[in-house]
């Protein structure tokens, strides 16, 4: 019965298309290629017709075809397909993914656009390239993968920061950082969660809060025209995160699973034990006589019946396991979608005691319960715990002591008393002894004269006794109602919240030398908060007009707060190394020796605000012509009142030229736009609440109160401000097989928020006032480039290149006082030259001779330092003036930011298996070495192996001087230790299988992938440190220093090497 | 119905956003309440007297007077081992005007000076202050900008009696607090050490008249605030350094003429001095707490206790100059420790800076007697000498001639001033060089290295200091 009625429905059917002019009714199921999940909301159009209907929920679409008609399938960010009807009447389609296409949806600030509408410079990069990198925080996996953004790496401790400048380093005093903004909230801009020692000892990044895995693609603005809607805080541009969100449908849920281990990509080359005695010994002969008593000589702490070698490197580097997990899940219906996570990662560093641990749940909610209301919700929390360590600021720190411990002492003793936990340190209390290494037999000192720079802590026991514990805890969220009142208009309000607590513990054991000692035990912690809040209320509107006139528009307002606070306590004078913790009753506050209780308790609060209004204004015309205006007017509480508000315009255009006739169906050229912006955009990352202020603060005369000036203000602090121009295009050549970006950017930064330094004798708070002063030039281009470079049968081979040049100059600083250079260690910011040009003697070698070390002096003249005399001679012996100042001569065009960077990222696919070759590279850079120079000293520690080529006797030709006990002069800041830092790494080797869907299915599975992954496989550079990709003074209390000294190297921990296995399965 | 509903939400949210907003956006623009304004800290006598008591903390400098002036002088001299953390300026040669210590040491200066000359304009204009206190706080600042001045052009420029007349180059004399701090006026030139000698001459004059003679706070103010006998024992000193042995006498005596119960008197035991911070052999010093320094690198007692950073020794010469077996400043203030002596004067954080103790003004006196007699050992010269070697067991000396005088005194301040910032001041001064001592070569009276840079920072900005640059740098 069912039969026959299906067999006269289809007859039926058939007759009723016969007669209406061969009208056919399709029917069938998009599906997605790649997961086979039905798509809901496909285009089904009838080629050439405006006929077109929407798939459903469940990817079913029904359409009234003609016969001969042809059907395309279109929807975002898939590969459209056109299918031709013939006599079929059901046509099932998979559509393949193509997150490269031009209908790719970019965030540009309160809301989203199609590339192919976008007139600006804006990047994308989606969240699987970033989750699948085995890194603490997104901003680390964006090395190499976006133009014009350049990523350096603080160093390889766990949770480091990163420094990203988004077409070049565009302030000298303020900040340089982006404005990170977590979809459509922007973030706290405090990037270190660290407060002790100015948050330069156990650095942890805030970003190292956002799950990665819950990040569904990255949106960097670099242009005004993207920016200029960020007005005041673009300037560095906008980094805009967008989180995953549950689709309908589709109920999935998704584990991820990693497993790693990281070792250190090298090691520093030391001397051995032997070579460790030939070497110290000899800087003492030299000096001192041929009948000086060795004083470096074998011992036997660790009591093997052997002499002790220990090689330190092998001890603080390790390898680390580190666990990853990740489960998500999501769904939705009609009605409302969700996404939920969580995620658990247990990580240990490459250095000795180095972990972090993190906790993060996230709930991100979708509601559409009537046509005209859309409202959401996003919630994450983040709980972690970072076990630092102390490196390159300490003495006591893994690469300081680290580096300068003799390889002839154990690092453990057999005899060590309980509270030494088996360490190798001198003393067991406060009363017998020091708490340093136990240096064995060695000899310290000749005739009173001490040989060593710093006396040398263990740096295991450091590590281990003493703790430097941070606990962040980070709620982001955000609650958001759009109201759609009339076709294409929508209002929008939304507010978010980023919570940041962290509670920063450390502990200094009265065993080890240093605080510890010093006060009986001490316990220091900080606990901080800080609060933004953000509300937003804009409509948008975006409606067709006349078919041809397209009309978008954007307005609203933005109000933002922030408030920081922190409270320090500390403990000191235990009664018991028992105690570690602020326990009451259990310490004194006051430190052996003294009688007076110290003061344990400080703090600071302070906070400001954020008044915004903006608009933009877009028209299309045809689909081919377009200019869009944007507007935003900011007032910061802590500028000066006169000028508190900043005006940003910009203003952009664009041309799709593809879409002219003379373009129309080229073979070669499927798609070109010529695009450009103008605009202004401002910076105030980085100042001070009350920076336009002048102040007097608290101050103690040790137990008097007192107030004293503490800020010489600036009633006319205003905005930096920057004029962005942008010129581009993009291209696609041969069906899509090539898609080409590129800009020319050029970045005029004026009225620099400076500290501009004024004359010491002026005698004002910090010798300086932060003034809008001076200009800069930010210029270069960008090139993306992404093939398709084979595709035949199972085998693909994609890449993505991109390029960017960057050239910066200072063009004005400080007028009023001679346009005097601006100095951070041995960088300068000078008029006429790249920002952070290095200066410094140059170095003239080793007089082949006698050994002594030899500059040229300002007039070309080379001086040698005589070792014996203490003076400097001309090379000839003859008495000369000693190198001053003036003989420090500009490295023209040298700086510590590089010129060039970019990335190459390969992927092949054969039949399941897929491989992917990241490799990222920069260059045009110098960097300073001041490991080298801190490693090749004359002072009585262990060397870098390099000093084994020292002179040694007349007519030797070598880099290295003759040895001399503790005379370092030779060492002073020259082009000696200043090298080139250009570098190509193999950031990412990764090869993936993704099981068959058939097979996965039998298992419950709808899909699983297992992958191997190597990341930082190998670097290609002539750097004699141990990674190029390294900034020490990233963490710098002051601005100035983070823009200036970019490229030092000061006993930098090295990235780790990770080799990670991974499984992905989702049900 | 529709509509209605689109009308409904519409009124209902624009209501909400209007009041909301308003309400938040008040919190935008909170007034600070981490620090007051420059009108609020004078805006009571209350509150001036707290902020004349913040001249003395910006001479908590970490880089000057918060004891780091000490060290620069000391390890400049022949007292300490040259210290490697403190290179190159034991070194002499190879210091640069680009060198840190040196700019840190002058910004600290005058960075305490710009707080002197904007409390003395602060004041002025402030109201219901008794004229007594702004005698006092008048004296106070004063006291203050001479004292940092007095370091200054010691360290900066060769001494006083290196021409005739002290006409060459001293240091910039900055008097006021410039309200245009980019102004090309704030380009002040060197003054000559004859000038700069006599604004300090005239200030503390000045000083001793308006200071009071205590603070009737014997175990803080009266040693950690300027008195009147502070303000006289920094014109002992200076007159000393000018050779004015005449008007030097005359204010030691001022010193130890003092009437009770403001006389100064030594401890029997010169290690109390350094522990309990304010008897009365203390005239003055920079009082500190633990809170002053805290997780401090920079306190003397940081530097010098080996038992924290301990980075400089005891050199064995000064050891030498003792008798060990019974000198209470060996056996009570010199530990061996780890095979190197190291000076027990300070221990710890809260140390406080000694800047003026009445041994010195004895020696003072004693030098200027001994200056002023004509061929003969001043006896009662060698009475103060032995006085102060007394009061810690050391045998009296018995020098014969004048110049076997003058050594044994300039001996006896180097065992008992040791380490307080007198180290190479007193070669100087005196008309000698640096002998050679440890790895440090000898560095000749006069010569270039001697005395330090003005750091580069300041002579970029100002041409008239780029021309008055200190020779060889």
């Amino acid at each position: 019965m069912k039969k026959l009625l299906l067999v006269s429905l289809c007859f039926l059917v058939l007759c009723v298309t016969q007669v209406f002019a061969q009208n056919r009714t399709v029917t069938g199921t998009v599906r997605g290629q790649e997961d086979g999940q039905p798509i809901p909301g496909v285009t089904v159009k009838i080629k050439g017709s405006d006929v077109g209907v929407p798939t459903d929920v469940n990817g079913k679409y029904s359409i009234n075809a003609p016969a001969g008609s042809t059907l395309v399938f279109s929807f975002i960010s898939y590969v459209s397909q056109e299918v031709a009807v013939g006599g079929r009447s059901v046509i099932n389609v998979s559509l393949a993914t193509n997150k490269t296409s031009l209908n790719e949806v970019l965030v540009v600030g309160y809301g989203s656009k199609a590339v192919r509408d976008v007139n600006s410079s804006i990047s994308h990069v989606s969240g699987d390239k970033i989750n699948s990198q085995p890194v603490e925080s997104f901003d680390k996996a964006l090395v190499g993968k976006m133009a014009g953004v350049q990523v350096s790496s603080g160093g390889g401790t766990l949770g480091e920061a990163t420094n990203i400048r988004i077409r070049g380093v565009s302030s000298i005093s303020s900040s340089s950082e982006p404005l990170y903004v977590i979809d459509g909230i922007p973030m706290n801009n405090a990037r270190n969660l660290s407060l002790f020692n100015s948050g330069q000892g156990t650095r942890l990044n805030g970003l190292a809060l956002i799950n990665p895995d819950d990040i569904e693609s990255i949106d960097v603005a670099k242009d005004a025209g993207a920016g200029a809607i960020y007005g005041s805080r673009a300037s560095n541009g906008v980094v805009f995160i967008t989180t995953k969100k549950g689709a309908k449908g589709a109920a999935r849920v998704t584990f991820d699973v990693k497993q790693s281990w990281v070792s250190p990509v090298k090691r520093p080359d030391l001397l051995n034990g032997d070579d460790f005695m030939t070497i110290n010994n000899e800087k003492v002969k030299n000096r001192f006589g041929a009948a000086t008593p060795d004083v470096a000589v074998n011992s036997d702490i660790d009591g093997d019946g052997k002499p002790d070698r220990t090689d330190w490197m092998k001890l603080i580097y390790k390898t680390g396991f580190q666990t990853d997990n990740s489960v998500s899940v999501q769904g939705g219906t009609d009605k409302a979608t969700f996404y939920g996570s969580a995620r658990y990662a247990d990580q240990k560093g490459i250095l000795y005691g180095n972990g972090l641990r993190t906790v993060q749940v996230r709930m991100n909610a979708d509601v559409n319960p009537t046509k005209f209301l859309h409202g959401g919700l996003q919630l994450a929390y983040t709980n972690t715990k970072d076990v630092g360590v102390l490196t390159n600021n300490y003495l006591a720190g893994l690469t300081i002591a680290g580096y300068n411990a003799f390889p002839t002492v154990a690092a453990y003793n057999p005899n060590a008393t309980t509270l030494q936990q088996g360490f190798n340190i001198t003393g067991t209390g406060a009363k017998e002894g020091f708490g340093y290494l136990g240096l064995g037999n060695n000899t310290i000192s000749i005739g009173g004269t001490s040989l060593i720079g710093n006396r040398i802590n263990n740096p295991l026991a450091n590590a281990i006794l003493n703790r430097n514990n941070l606990s962040p805890e980070n709620i982001l969220s955000n609650a958001f109602l759009d109201i759609k009142p009339l076709r294409g208009l929508t209002l929008t309000t939304k507010f978010g919240v980023d919570l940041q607590r962290d509670f920063e513990d450390q502990y200094s054991s009265p065993v080890l030398s240093g605080l510890g000692f010093s006060y009986g035990g001490l316990v220091q912690d900080y606990y901080l908060t800080r609060t933004q809040w953000d509300w937003q209320n804009y409509l948008t509107f975006d409606r067709t007009l006349a078919e041809k006139h397209r009309v978008t528009f954007t307005a609203g307002m933005e109000y933002q707060r922030n408030q920081t606070q922190n409270t320090y306590a500390s403990a000191e004078g235990f009664a018991d190394p028992f105690y570690t913790n602020i326990i009451d009753g259990a310490y004194s506050g006051i430190a052996p020796g003294q009688t007076e209780i110290d003061l344990a308790s400080g703090g600071d609060l302070y906070s400001n605000g954020l008044e915004s209004y903006f608009a933009r204004l877009g028209y299309t015309f045809a689909d081919k012509y377009s200019i869009e205006g944007a507007y935003r007017a900011d007032s910061f509480s802590g500028f000066g009142a006169n000028y508190r508000w900043g005006k940003f315009p910009s203003v952009s255009a664009g041309w799709i030229v593809s879409e002219e006739e003379f373009l129309k169906g080229n073979k070669v050229i499927n798609y070109l736009k010529i695009r450009g912006s103008y605009g202004k955009t401002g910076n105030n990352a980085g100042i001070g609440s009350y920076a336009a202020r002048t102040l007097y603060s608290g101050s103690l005369y040790a137990n008097a109160n007192s107030f004293s000036s503490s800020q010489v203000g600036n009633a006319d602090l205003r905005w930096e401000s920057q004029l962005k121009s942008d010129v581009g295009f993009n291209m696609s050549l041969l069906n899509n097989r090539i898609t080409v970006a590129a800009d020319y950017f050029n970045n005029n930064i004026n009225g620099l928020l400076l500290n501009a330094p004024v004359l010491y004798t002026v005698g004002i708070p910090n010798s300086s006032i932060t003034t809008n002063i001076g200009s800069m030039r930010n210029r270069g281009i960008e090139i993306t480039v992404n093939t398709v470079n084979f595709r035949r049968g199972d085998f693909s081979w994609t890449s993505s290149l991109n390029y960017t040049h960057v050239k910066n100059k200072v063009l004005d600083l400080v007028a009023v006082t001679g346009n005097g250079d601006i100095t951070s260690n041995a960088t300068v910011a000078s008029v006429g030259r790249p920002l952070g040009e290095y200066k410094m003697y140059n170095w003239a070698g080793v007089d082949p001779a006698n050994g002594y070390p030899m500059w040229y002096a300002a007039n070309g003249v080379i001086k040698e330092w005589n070792q014996v005399t203490q003076k400097y001679t001309l090379k000839d012996g003859s008495a000369t003036t000693a190198l001053t100042s003036t003989d420090q001569a500009y490295q023209e065009g040298k700086t510590g930011t590089p010129t060039w960077y970019g990335g190459f990222d390969n992927t092949f696919t054969y039949k399941n298996f897929d491989l992917n070759v990241g490799i990222t590279y920069s260059g045009g850079n110098y960097l300073y070495n001041i490991t080298e120079s801190g490693m090749l000293t004359n002072t009585f520690q262990n060397n870098d192996a390099r000093i084994m080529r020292r002179w040694t006797a007349p007519g030797q030709v070598t880099d290295i001087p003759r040895l001399y006990s503790l005379d370092n002069t030779a060492n002073q800041t020259s082009t000696r230790f200043l090298e080139k830092g250009d570098y190509a790494r193999f950031k990412v080797i990764s090869l993936g299988y993704t099981f068959d869907k058939n097979m996965v299915s039998h298992w419950g599975l709808s899909s699983l992938r297992v992958s191997a992954q190597v990341y930082n496989a190998f670097t290609i550079t002539k750097y004699s440190g141990i990674d190029p990709e390294v900034s020490s003074y990233s963490y710098a209390p002051a601005s100035t220093t983070v823009n200036l000294s970019t490229g030092y190297d000061n006993r930098a921990v090295p990235q780790p090497r990770t080799f990670t296995l991974a499984l992905n399965a989702s049900f | 119905m529709k509509l209605n509903l689109y009308k409904r939400s519409a009124v209902v949210l624009t209501t909400i956003l209007l009041v909301s907003t308003t309400a938040c956006r008040k919190q935008l623009y909170q007034e600070p309440v981490d620090a007051i304004s420059p009108a609020t800290a004078f805006s009571s006598p209350d509150r001036a007297e707290k902020a004349a008591l913040g001249m003395y903390d910006q001479l908590q400098n970490i880089n000057f007077f918060g004891g780091r002036v000490l060290i620069y002088v000391d390890v400049r001299g022949t007292d300490v081992n040259p210290p490697s953390y403190f290179n190159p300026l034991p070194q002499f040669v190879t210091v640069s005007s680009s060198e840190s210590f040196t700019a840190g040491a002058w910004q600290g200066a005058y960075r305490t000076i710009g707080e002197c000359n904007l409390f003395l304009k602060s004041v002025a204009s402030s109201t219901g202050i008794p004229q007594s206190k702004l005698d006092q706080y008048t004296g106070e600042a004063k006291f203050i900008r001479s004292l940092c001045y007095f370091y200054l052009v010691n360290m900066f420029a060769q001494p006083y009696n290196f021409t005739a007349g002290a006409t060459h180059l001293g240091v910039p004399l900055v008097l006021s607090y410039s309200s245009s701090p980019f102004d090309p006026s704030n380009q002040i030139p060197r003054s000559s050490v004859a000038a700069v000698y006599n604004q300090m001459e005239n200030d503390l004059l000045d000083a001793e008249n308006k200071l009071p003679l205590n603070y009737g706070d014997p175990t803080f103010y009266d040693v950690a605030r300027a008195t009147r006998g502070a303000a006289r024992a920094l014109l002992a000193r200076l007159y000393l350094y000018k050779g004015d042995y005449a008007k030097a006498n005359t204010y030691a005596d001022k010193i130890i003429n003092t009437a009770a119960p403001d006389n100064y008197t030594m401890n029997p035991d010169p290690l109390t001095t350094f522990r309990t911070f304010t008897t009365r052999e203390s005239i003055f010093s920079v009082a500190m707490n633990g809170a002053d320094n805290p997780n401090t690198n920079n306190a003397l007692g940081q530097h010098y206790n080996p038992d924290k950073r301990g980075d400089i020794q005891v050199s064995n010469e000064y050891v030498s100059l003792m008798d060990q077996a019974v000198d209470l400043r060996f056996k009570n203030l010199i530990r061996t420790q780890g095979g190197s002596y190291w000076t027990s004067k300070y221990i710890g954080t809260n140390d406080w800076v000694p800047v003026f103790r009445y041994p010195e003004i004895l020696l003072i006196k004693a030098e200027a007697l001994a200056n002023l007699s004509a061929a003969i050992a001043d006896p009662i010269a060698i009475g103060l000498v032995n006085s102060v070697r007394a009061r810690s067991h050391a045998a009296p000396v018995a020098p014969l001639t004048k110049a076997d005088l003058i050594t044994a005194i300039l001996n006896e301040r180097r065992i008992e001033l040791g380490f307080e910032g007198q180290g190479e001041f007193d070669y100087l001064r005196t008309g000698r060089g640096i002998p050679a001592h440890s790895i440090i070569t000898a560095q000749a009276y006069g010569s270039n290295y001697v005395i330090l840079p003005i750091p580069k920072y300041e002579t970029d900005k100002s041409p008239i200091l780029k021309q008055q640059q200190n020779p060889g740098y």
